[in-house]
């Protein structure tokens, strides 16, 4: 029963691999294009969707006491309604990014000869890991509400433009004139590496 | 009836394959892959022939064809290996390894299991009169060649996917043709050996069938030489692979913390 079982799972899975494979589309068919469509992913976010100013916008108290304040009862539950979604969208916006920046990673690292099983292994994990926090972030604000805590707001907006730096950084050997990412210089035995 | 139709289907299907081959001078480009679809052209004409003439020789002799068949099927592997992972000998080696390392525990677990239990090892698999059915030992034989390309299989295409590698065409459709051949058989091949005889009814149709799908697949994918797009050398990187390595984790750690802090909060 044990063996039908690892031969159907053998079996089952490489039905399955090859299902993702076959619907992979252009997009995901990377090279220089795709990481360029990154880099611009998130120019786009750190210059339209996340701009600080905006995101403590977004998330002012200012706005809800005033709502609070001079609206019915009706009026404020429709205003937090709308604040939790637009909050969401910022979780899901910071979702992408890491995604971003993940492509980005594995789009460089496979060029390399020397690449290591075990440091590739703990790098996904901690991708995952990272996405898993985001999911987790947006359970709190469908839970707690944008308004929950004051705190999350704040660290939120300081995590919105911390992170658009380092993907900033990470990206930054796209930019004419770095030749290498996150600025490290080439050396004459990396070179030699490759 | 259907059965004959499916393989006659096979044939032609076999034929246009390596016409279009030789026409399109895919031949010298693909030849692991040509070697296969030579085999399995001979084979199943051969057979066909012989099925007809004389169903006794087509009992004793089958068997052997197939088993020379899955033997050149590690061609497919080999030429894949070479066209799709060459380009990236960081990703290639991983992907040897993840093979490798999957086989090896499969291989473990099954050599220990077969000692732990042997009885129940066995069930499913084998008969009490095992060692004079030389059918069933084809079978197992046959299914353990197809489990190891299989897992090969799925370790090459888990890193190209992961990667995000490139394919051509004519690779993409090389491994969805004999991925698709090799899983439907493995999952037939495990549940006739489980199911017994009266899975028959089934297997004699379903594994042919989805030889013959394969066979299209390869058919259109394989028409004209369709190269395996090349990394772009302008996007190769100079700096060392461990310091990037670092470099990405740093940069996962500070977006964790800010994460980590902000879901405190």
């Amino acid at each position: 029963m044990i063996q039908l079982i690892l031969f159907l799972g053998v079996g089952a899975l490489l039905l399955i691999s090859l299902f993702v494979l076959a619907r992979r589309g252009a997009q995901a068919e990377g090279g220089a294009e795709a990481l360029l469509e990154a880099r611009r992913a998130l120019s786009s976010l750190q210059g339209e969707l996340l701009p600080t100013e905006l995101v403590s916008r977004i998330f002012a108290l200012d706005d809800l006491d005033y709502v609070t304040s001079s609206t019915s009862e009706d009026v404020r539950a429709l205003f937090l309604a709308e604040r939790q979604r637009i909050a969401r969208s910022w979780v899901k916006q910071l979702r992408r990014q890491i995604v971003s920046l993940r492509n980005f990673h594995l789009g460089s690292a496979r060029l390399y000869a020397r690449l290591n099983f075990s440091t590739e292994l703990t790098l996904a994990m901690e991708f995952a890991i990272l996405l898993f926090a985001c999911g987790a972030l947006d359970l709190a604000l469908r839970i707690r509400g944008p308004y929950g805590a004051q705190r999350i707001v704040d660290t939120t907006t300081a995590a919105a433009a911390r992170v658009c730096e380092i993907s900033e950084k990470s990206l930054g050997f796209l930019r004419p004139g770095n030749a290498s990412p996150f600025g490290n210089p080439p050396t004459a035995r990396n070179s030699a590496a490759l | 009836m259907l059965t004959l139709t499916i393989w006659r289907a096979a044939i032609l299907l076999e034929a246009a394959i390596f016409y279009r081959g030789f026409r399109g001078n895919l031949l010298s480009k693909y030849p692991f892959f040509y070697t296969y679809i030579i085999g399995v052209l001979v084979s199943d004409t051969t057979f066909y022939v012989v099925y007809m003439l004389n169903h006794a020789a087509y009992v004793k002799w089958y068997w052997v064809s197939t088993t020379l068949v899955v033997i050149l099927g590690y061609g497919i592997i080999l030429e894949v290996f070479k066209h799709v992972l060459s380009a990236y000998p960081g990703v290639e080696k991983l992907a040897r390894v993840t093979g490798l390392a999957l086989f090896a525990a499969i291989f473990c677990f099954a050599i220990s299991y077969s000692l732990w239990a042997p009885e129940a090892a066995r069930v499913g698999t084998t008969g009490p009169d095992v060692r004079k059915d030389l059918w069933i030992f084809q079978a197992t034989f046959q299914r353990d060649f197809w489990t190891v390309q299989a897992i090969f299989l799925f370790a090459i295409i888990g890193v190209v996917s992961y990667y995000r590698i490139p394919l051509g065409k004519n690779l993409k459709g090389m491994i969805v043709g004999y991925g698709l051949c090799l899983g439907v058989t493995l999952v037939t091949l495990a549940l006739r050996s489980y199911i017994g005889l009266s899975f028959d009814a089934a297997w004699v149709f379903l594994q042919p069938f989805s030889f013959d799908v394969s066979l299209s697949i390869w058919a259109a994918t394989l028409w004209a030489f369709h190269p395996n797009p090349a990394p772009n050398p302008a996007i190769r990187l100079e700096a060392d692979y461990e310091i990037f390595a670092a470099k990405t984790r740093g940069t996962i750690g500070a977006m964790r913390t800010y994460l980590g802090k902000a879901a405190r909060s």
